[in-house]
C-alpha cells in the first residue's frame, strides 16, 4: 500500500511527455476527423439523393431480351417456318478489345470472313456489333477457346424452313437479324417478330452484368403463330407437277394456284423457278418471288369466260344461237383476227368450247363498253385481290375512255389485259361459287403468344353473277373440257369444268406479239356441280408444243388426281340457297370506324344493321375486324377492338433537357422511367427525341452535351 | 523477474478494459465489412466468395493470439529488441531491394517471401521505428534536446529504413513512416528548431520525389483540382462518394453494397470505409470514426500515465501510428486527402498490417497494466 501511494504521486513528477506537444500533434488529427465528418455529412446526407441516382445510372444497365420469332404453320399444323436454337452468334465489343490485329486475324481465319470487312466494321462501330451470326456451334467453340477480350460468343437462333423449296415463296425468308424479307415472313413481320423485352442488369466490374430480380424488367413478348390455308402436301404436289411440266416443255417458268372456290382458301400457290428460303442468297430475285401474285400476263382464251358470263347474265345470248365464224379470218379495223381451227357456223356454247376468237368477239360486241369494263372489274381484274402478300400487282386494265377501236374485241379474247394467276383463280372461283367472288384467304389465323387468336374467315367480296348464270357457265366450261380444247383435263369418274388459254407473248421491244412464243394456261375446277377444288396453271414460254390444252391441261389433271387422294373429302360447302335472286341481300359493307368513339360507332352500325362485337374495354375504336369498304361477315357482325388504355399510362412525354447539366438531365430522365444515353459533357445542347415526343417506360433518350455533341450532330447530318 | 523487466515496482492496474472493448468492436466491424466487401472480389479471383473472409478470419485469430502473448510479456522487454528490430528490418528491406533489382520488369514489389510466409517489411519498419525511438528517447531523457547527442542518431537510423522503403518504391508509406518518426521525436522533447532544420530539406526531397514521377505529380495536381472534375480526375474517389452517398443516413444494409461489385476499386482494402459507409450509412461511418477516436484517447492516456518514459513513448508511438493510419485512410476514402493506398487498421483485408496491429495493441494493453488510467475509486477499493 505504501508502494502504491508512493507510485500514485510519481506520474506527476515524471511525466516525460509535454501535454502541449501531444495536443500539437493531435490537433491535425482532429482537423482531419472534422473535415472527414463534414465531407461525409455533405456526401451522405446533403447529396444522398444525387449520388443514389448516379449510382443507379452507373450500376445498372439495360439489356434487350430478344423474343423468339413466331412459327408459320400450314392448315393442318405442319411447321413451315421454325427456329433452330443451337446456333451461336459472335459479337464484338470494340472498347474491350486489347489487340485489334489479333482479333481481326483470328476471327477472319476461323469464321472465314474477309479481314478488311471486320476492320471496316471495327472502324465504323464504337459500340457492340455482330461479327457473325448463325455460326455453327463447333466453330463458335473455337472462337470461345481463344478467350479474346471484347469478343462475345452468345446463343443465337436460326430460322429454319424444314420443307425447303416447298412453299418457300409463300412462307418467305428472313435475314440474319431475323427480319422478314419476303412472303408471309415480311407481310406478318410485325406479328412474327414479337416485342423485345428488357431487363435491367447490375454492372459487375467493367465487363460483366448480373441479374437481380428486384430490378425492373419487361418480359419479351414472343412472336405470334400464323396458320396458313396452305396444305403443304398439296403444295408439294402442285410444285412437283408444275416443275415437271416446265421441264418437259423446256419453259422459262410457270405458276400454279389451287383454291377452294367456296371459301377462297388458297391450298397451294407457287411459281417456277423456286428457291430454298434456308439459303435464299443462292437464288435469283425472280425465284424468290411468288410470281402468281407479282407477275401479270395476257391470259388469252382463259379470259373468254368473262364476256360469256356477262352475255348470259345480261341475257344477251342464247346458248344454242348460231354464230358465223367468218371461216377463220375476221378484220376489225386494222387487225386481222384468226382462229386456230376454221369454222363456218358455231353454236354459242361451241364458240367457248372450241375457243373461237372470232365467235367470241362477235358475241362480246353485244356488251356495252362500260358494262364490259364493270364486269371485268367485278371479276376482280385490274385490282389487287386482297391476298395480302407484298408485291402483289393489280395487273393491267385500261378504262373504257382509253380504249381504241379494237380494245373491246381484244379484251374479249384476253388480250390487252394483264392478269395474275391469283386473279384468274378468284374469277373462276366466282363461277364455281355460284357467282360470289371470294377474297383469297391465305392466312387462317394469327395467334399472339398471350393466347389471343384472330381468325380470318372467308369473305365474300361481291356478287358478280347471278347463281343461274354461274351454273350455266359451269356447264359451258364442262363442255369445253369434254368436247372442246380442254380434253387433256378429263378425269375419269368426275366432271371437270375448265378453259384453256394460249396467248402470244408480247414483244415489248417491238410492241407486237411474238409469233412463236406463248403463255399456255388452264383454269378449271371440279366437280362441276359443287366445285371443291380449283386450279389455275400457267406455263410460260413452252417450246414446241404450246397449246394450253396440251401443255397446261395435263398438269391440271395430274395435280387434281393426286390431290383427290390426299385431301380428305370435306363436306359440301354452304349450299347456295339463294336460288331466288330477290332473296340475295346485297353484301353489307363495313364503314370506317377506326378512331371513332364506341357510341359513335354503335350509332353508325345500328343504321346499317350490323352487330358490333366488342373486344377489350375502352372508349376509342382502334382496330376493326372487317376493313372499311369490304362486306361484313355472313352473320352481319363486325369485330371492333377498343383501346384498353394500358398504353396511355405507360407513355411518357420527353421533357426539355436543354440547358440542364448532365446530372440534372440524367436524373430527370431516370426519375420518369427513361434511360439516358449521354454523349459529350457539360450542358445539354440537344436531345433525341425532341421535347414533347412520346416514349414508353424503359425507352432510352439520347442527350448531347457541350461542343463535342454539336460536332457529332453535324457529322451525322452530313453522313 | 525483477532483473529482467524492472516493472515489479509498479502496481498492476489491470489491462485497459475500454481499449479491449474498442479492439473487439473494431474486430467485429472489420470482419463483417471484409466479408461483405471481399465476397465479390474473392469470387472473381478464387471462385469462392468466402475464401478471402476465411483468410481474414484465420489472420484475426492469429492476431488475437499475438495480442494475448504481447499483452502478457512485460513491455520493458521490448527495449532490448529496439536495435535488432531496426537491423532486421533493414535486412528485409535490402532483400526486397535486391529481389526488385532482379525483376525490374515485373515492377515494384513490397512483399517479402520467407518460405510460406509473405509479409510487408515496410509495415514492420513502422513499429521498429516507433520502438527504436521510444527506447532511445527514454534512454536519453533530457539529452534529446541536443541535436548531436539526442535526435541525430535515431532520426538518421530511421531515415535509412525510410529511404529503403521509398526506393521500393513505396513513397506514401515512406512519408507515413517519416511522419511517425518525427512525431516520436517531437513528443520526446526535441528542440523544435532542430526539427524544423531537418524537416525543411526533407520536404525538399519529398517535393523532388513528387515532381520526378508523373504519376505522383498527376495525383497531387488532380487532388488540388479535385472540385473541378472529380469524375475524370479521381474515379476512385467518385466511386467512393457514390458508395457513401448511396448509403445515406442509415445505410443500405449489411451485404447490400453495390459499389463493392468490382466497381469501387480496392473495395476490400484501401476503400473499405466507403463500403462500410454504403452499408451502414452515415451512422456507421461516424461510429467507426468514434471507435478509433476512443482508441486513440485511451492509447494516449495510457502513455501519459505510464510510470516510465519508455512505456510512455512506446504507447504514444503505437497509438499514433495506428491512429494516423486510421484517420488518413478514412480521410482518403472520403476524399479530403489525395488518394494513396493505406490500410484501415483492423478493418481492411490484409495480413502484415492486421497481425502487427494486434501485436501492437497487445503491447499497449501490457503497458496499460502499469498506467494509472482507472478512476481513483478503483484503486481505493483495492486498498
Amino acid at each position: 500500500m505504501k508502494e502504491r501511494l508512493e507510485w500514485r504521486e510519481r506520474p506527476k513528477q515524471s511525466i516525460p511527455i509535454s501535454r502541449g506537444r501531444i495536443i500539437a500533434i493531435l490537433s491535425p488529427f482532429f482537423l482531419l476527423v472534422l473535415l472527414t465528418i463534414i465531407r461525409l455529412t455533405e456526401v451522405q446526407l446533403v447529396r444522398h439523393k444525387e449520388f443514389t441516382e448516379l449510382a443507379e445510372i452507373q450500376q445498372l444497365c439495360k439489356r434487350e431480351i430478344e423474343p423468339s420469332r413466331g412459327h408459320i404453320l400450314d392448315r393442318v399444323g405442319s411447321e413451315l417456318a421454325v427456329n433452330l436454337l443451337d446456333f451461336t452468334a459472335i459479337g464484338i465489343n470494340p472498347s474491350e478489345i486489347k489487340n485489334r490485329n489479333i482479333v481481326v486475324t483470328e476471327l477472319s481465319g476461323i469464321l472465314q470472313i474477309d479481314a478488311t470487312s471486320i476492320r471496316k466494321k471495327l472502324k465504323e462501330h464504337t459500340s457492340f456489333f455482330w461479327a457473325a451470326r448463325k455460326v455453327d456451334p463447333a466453330v463458335a467453340e473455337q472462337v470461345r477457346s481463344l478467350g479474346l477480350s471484347g469478343v462475345i460468343v452468345q446463343k443465337d437462333t436460326k430460322r429454319d424452313y424444314p420443307y425447303l423449296k416447298v412453299g418457300g415463296q409463300v412462307v418467305g425468308y428472313v435475314n440474319v437479324d431475323n427480319e422478314g424479307l419476303g412472303g408471309i415472313e415480311l407481310k406478318f413481320d410485325h406479328i412474327l417478330s414479337g416485342t423485345p423485352g428488357w431487363e435491367v442488369l447490375q454492372r459487375y466490374g467493367r465487363k460483366s452484368r448480373i441479374k437481380d430480380n428486384s430490378l425492373p424488367r419487361r418480359h419479351a413478348v414472343n412472336g405470334g403463330t400464323i396458320i396458313l390455308s396452305i396444305d403443304i402436301n398439296a403444295q408439294a404436289i402442285a410444285e412437283e407437277e408444275l416443275e415437271k411440266a416446265v421441264k418437259a416443255h423446256d419453259a422459262t417458268g410457270g405458276m400454279i394456284v389451287i383454291t377452294k372456290p367456296a371459301t377462297g382458301e388458297i391450298i397451294a400457290i407457287a411459281s417456277s423457278p423456286r428457291f430454298d428460303p434456308n439459303n435464299f442468297m443462292d437464288f435469283s430475285y425472280i425465284a424468290r418471288q411468288n410470281r402468281s401474285v407479282t407477275v401479270a400476263f395476257e391470259p388469252g382464251s382463259t379470259f373468254k369466260v368473262v364476256p360469256f358470263a356477262g352475255l348470259i347474265d345480261q341475257k344477251l345470248i342464247r346458248i344454242d344461237e348460231e354464230v358465223y365464224c367468218e371461216n377463220g379470218e375476221y378484220q376489225i379495223w386494222d387487225r386481222m383476227i384468226r382462229d386456230t381451227h376454221l369454222y363456218q357456223i358455231l353454236k354459242a356454247n361451241e364458240v367457248l368450247a372450241k375457243s373461237s376468237n372470232i365467235g367470241t368477239i362477235k358475241l362480246a360486241k353485244r356488251l356495252d363498253d362500260d358494262d364490259f369494263y364493270t364486269l371485268i372489274r367485278d371479276f376482280g381484274f385490274g385490282a389487287t385481290t386482297g391476298i395480302g402478300l407484298n408485291g402483289e400487282t393489280r395487273g393491267l386494265l385500261r378504262k373504257p375512255n382509253k380504249w381504241s377501236g379494237v380494245s373491246h374485241s381484244n379484251l374479249s379474247i384476253g388480250q390487252g389485259i394483264g392478269v395474275t394467276a391469283v386473279q384468274l383463280a378468284i374469277a373462276y372461283g366466282a363461277i364455281a361459287n355460284n357467282g360470289l367472288l371470294m377474297r383469297p384467304l391465305l392466312v387462317l389465323s394469327v395467334s399472339q403468344s398471350d393466347g389471343k387468336t384472330e381468325l380470318f374467315e372467308s369473305e365474300v367480296v361481291r356478287r358478280v353473277l347471278r347463281p343461274s348464270t354461274a351454273r350455266a357457265m359451269r356447264l359451258l366450261l364442262a363442255e369445253a373440257v369434254e368436247q372442246g380444247t380442254g380434253g387433256n383435263a378429263i378425269i375419269e369418274g368426275i366432271r371437270v369444268a375448265g378453259k384453256t388459254g394460249t396467248a402470244q407473248k408480247v414483244n415489248h421491244e417491238k410492241n407486237e406479239y411474238y409469233q412463236d412464243r406463248f403463255v399456255s394456261s388452264f383454269a378449271g375446277f371440279l366437280p362441276v356441280e359443287q366445285p371443291e377444288l380449283l386450279a389455275v396453271i400457267v406455263i410460260d414460254d413452252p417450246q414446241e408444243q404450246y397449246f394450253g390444252g396440251t401443255v397446261a391441261a395435263p398438269v391440271f389433271k395430274k395435280v387434281m388426281e393426286r390431290l383427290m387422294v390426299i385431301l380428305p373429302c370435306r363436306q359440301p360447302y354452304l349450299t347456295d340457297d339463294s336460288e331466288n335472286e330477290e332473296e340475295f341481300i346485297e353484301a353489307r359493307v363495313a364503314p370506317k370506324l377506326v378512331g371513332l368513339t364506341r357510341e359513335e360507332a354503335e350509332k353508325i352500325l345500328e343504321r346499317k344493321n350490323i352487330t358490333p362485337v366488342w373486344i377489350e374495354e375502352g372508349e376509342i375504336v382502334i382496330v376493326q375486324g372487317t376493313p372499311p369498304g369490304t362486306p361484313v361477315r355472313a352473320d352481319g357482325s363486325i369485330q371492333l377492338v377498343l383501346d384498353p388504355g394500358i398504353g396511355k399510362t405507360e407513355e411518357i412525354k420527353v421533357p426539355d433537357l436543354k440547358g440542364m447539366n448532365l446530372r440534372q438531365a440524367m436524373s430527370t430522365l431516370t426519375r420518369i422511367g427513361l434511360f439516358p444515353h449521354v454523349e459529350g459533357y457539360g450542358l445539354v445542347s440537344d436531345q433525341i427525341p425532341a421535347p414533347g415526343a412520346n416514349l414508353m417506360v424503359g425507352d432510352s433518350c439520347r442527350i448531347f452535351a457541350g461542343k463535342r455533341a454539336e460536332m457529332q450532330l453535324l457529322e451525322e447530318g452530313e453522313s | 523477474m525483477k532483473g529482467i523487466t524492472g516493472l515489479n515496482s509498479y502496481p498492476n492496474q489491470g489491462r485497459d478494459l475500454v481499449l479491449i472493448t474498442m479492439i473487439v468492436l473494431l474486430t467485429i466491424v472489420g470482419l463483417v465489412t471484409v466479408y461483405s466487401a471481399s465476397s465479390e472480389r474473392s469470387n472473381e479471383d478464387f471462385g469462392n466468395p468466402h475464401k478471402m473472409f476465411i483468410k481474414q478470419f484465420v489472420r484475426t485469430i492469429i492476431g488475437f493470439g499475438l495480442l494475448f502473448i504481447a499483452a502478457w510479456i512485460p513491455y520493458s522487454i521490448w527495449k532490448k529488441f529496439a536495435v535488432p528490430a531496426m537491423i532486421l528490418c533493414g535486412f528485409f528491406l535490402l532483400l526486397i531491394f535486391a529481389s526488385n533489382l532482379g525483376h525490374e520488369s515485373k515492377g515494384a514489389s513490397r512483399w517479402l517471401h520467407l518460405g510460406p510466409v509473405r509479409f510487408q517489411p515496410s509495415e514492420l519498419a513502422k513499429f521498429s521505428i516507433v520502438l527504436f525511438i521510444a527506447a532511445w528517447s527514454a534512454q536519453k531523457g533530457e539529452e534529446m534536446k541536443s541535436f548531436k547527442k539526442g535526435i541525430l542518431f535515431p532520426l538518421g537510423f530511421s531515415m535509412i529504413l525510410i529511404f529503403m522503403v521509398a526506393i521500393q518504391p513505396d513513397f506514401s508509406t515512406a512519408v507515413m513512416l517519416s511522419v511517425i518518426a518525427f512525431m516520436m521525436i517531437f513528443v520526446s522533447g526535441a528542440n523544435i528548431k532542430h526539427i524544423a532544420v531537418i524537416i525543411s530539406p526533407l520536404i525538399f526531397i519529398a517535393t523532388f520525389f513528387i515532381f520526378t514521377s508523373k504519376y505522383r505529380l498527376a495525383r497531387l495536381l488532380d487532388f488540388i483540382g479535385v472540385g473541378v472534375n472529380i469524375e475524370k480526375a479521381h474515379p476512385q474517389v467518385l466511386q467512393a462518394w457514390i458508395g457513401f452517398g448511396r448509403g445515406g443516413f442509415f445505410g443500405v444494409g449489411v451485404g447490400e453494397s453495390r459499389q463493392k461489385l468490382l466497381i469501387l476499386p480496392e473495395a476490400h482494402t484501401d476503400f473499405i470505409y466507403s463500403v462500410l459507409g454504403e452499408e451502414w450509412g452515415f451512422v456507421g461511418a461516424v461510429t467507426l470514426m468514434v471507435l478509433f477516436m476512443i482508441l486513440i484517447w485511451r492509447g494516449i492516456k495510457i502513455g501519459m500515465r505510464c510510470p516510465d518514459s519508455f512505456g510512455a513513448y512506446l504507447a504514444i508511438g503505437i497509438t499514433f501510428s495506428i491512429g494516423l493510419y486510421a484517420i488518413m485512410n478514412m480521410g482518403i476514402a472520403a476524399g479530403v486527402l489525395p488518394t494513396t493506398g493505406l490500410p484501415l487498421p483492423f478493418i481492411s483485408f490484409g495480413g502484415t498490417s492486421l497481425l502487427l496491429s494486434y501485436g501492437a495493441m497487445g503491447v499497449l494493453l501490457n503497458i496499460s497494466r502499469y498506467s494509472q488510467t482507472k478512476p481513483s475509486f478503483q484503486s481505493q477499493g483495492a486498498i
